[in-house]
């Protein structure tokens, strides 16, 4: 076992999320996260952070890392479950997959914070992000800032692909 | 097992003291804001914490300024109500100038800059006539960003529950 006086405090030092530790652990050790600048705890199953939630794959296909996903309606009383849209933007918006998630599996979710997502086409730096007619995939907020906007683009590219983002805390509705 | 007397590396200071007293930081290293009641890590380049995003600033930026993000994907100063008001992504935490790389508070409780008129405690936040400073109103509108937690006089810090406002 890894003490807590080593390695800066955290169980496992400075990291970077793919190079997480990914066997021998156990639930509460650490490492400091330098993508998303976290402190990162092992619940047992994943490394999680106050950016997090957890919800159920429904969305019939495997969720890759950075897709945009949504909560799911109608779902049952006992799990709160996310899919992916086609809706341009979708006001259930919830945020960003952290780790790649089987259907059926639980999935981990960025709600907040520095992170990257999915995009459709090309996506300017500082563009405000709403999901878009592609599945799983972010696009730039066409129109007035409205409701559905989950963060900012924080790089660019040129065309479909991924950029680096904010992700914001949800909004008050007005 | 080794166990710490102390939970974070440099104990419980106040977020003006951690800005300015602390020298020699490294990546993950902690200290108890005491102005928060919260943990905040050294990212190697600035302070932050878990209700923070960083960004590059694209201007200089102080502690308790409301930003927003420009065309270049880098924080600058939230304008006018008539202006983009509803583009407010959050407060700074721990500021720098261009080109740095800031902290910015998204949720939770922020000390936020007041604007000439001052703030009364129990009224929606929102920015004021002052680049990056806020006013208090009685009602909620597109562009406030929060309820006011603390009365306060111009040009004085105030905390404020972040709620930013979306538009349906």
């Amino acid at each position: 076992m890894a003490y807590i006086s080593l390695n800066n405090g955290y169980t496992y030092g400075i990291r970077t999320l793919a190079n997480r530790p990914i066997s021998g652990m156990s639930a509460g050790e650490t490492f400091f996260c330098t993508d998303n600048n976290r402190v990162m705890t092992y619940d047992g199953t994943f490394w999680v952070c106050d950016d997090f939630v957890v919800m159920v794959n429904r969305s019939g296909v495997t969720l890759n890392q950075w897709d945009l996903v949504i909560v799911q309606q109608g779902g049952t009383s006992t799990e709160i479950s996310c899919v992916r849209t086609t809706t341009s933007g979708n006001p259930l918006v919830v945020g960003v997959v952290v780790y790649q998630a089987l259907n059926g599996a639980n999935c981990v979710i960025a709600v907040k914070g520095n992170y990257r997502v999915a995009v459709a086409s090309a996506t300017s730096l500082g563009a405000d992000l709403t999901t878009s007619a592609t599945s799983g995939s972010a696009q730039t907020n066409a129109g007035i800032f409205s409701k559905g906007v989950f963060g900012f683009a924080t790089s660019s590219t040129a065309g479909a692909g991924q950029v680096d983002c904010i992700i914001m805390a949800r909004k008050e509705l007005i | 097992m080794a166990y710490r007397g102390q939970n974070t590396k440099y104990g419980n200071l106040t977020t003006s003291q951690i800005a300015t007293n602390i020298t020699g930081m490294q990546v993950g290293d902690s200290v108890f804001n005491t102005d928060y009641g919260r943990v905040d890590f050294y990212t190697g380049s600035v302070w932050t914490n878990n209700n923070s995003i960083t960004i590059t600033a694209g201007a200089t930026i102080t502690e308790g300024q409301i930003c927003r993000i420009n065309a270049s994907g880098q924080a600058i100063l939230l304008g006018t109500p008539s202006s983009n008001a509803e583009f407010g992504v959050g407060i700074c935490g721990y500021g720098g100038t261009l080109g740095q790389t800031i902290s910015l508070i998204v949720c939770g409780v922020a000390k936020c800059r007041v604007g000439v008129a001052g703030v009364t405690l129990g009224q929606y936040a929102t920015i004021s006539s002052t680049a990056g400073s806020i006013v208090s109103t009685t009602a909620a509108s597109i562009g406030a960003l929060g309820r006011v937690l603390q009365t306060q006089t111009s040009g004085n810090l105030a905390y404020v529950m972040l709620s930013f406002i979306e538009r349906a």
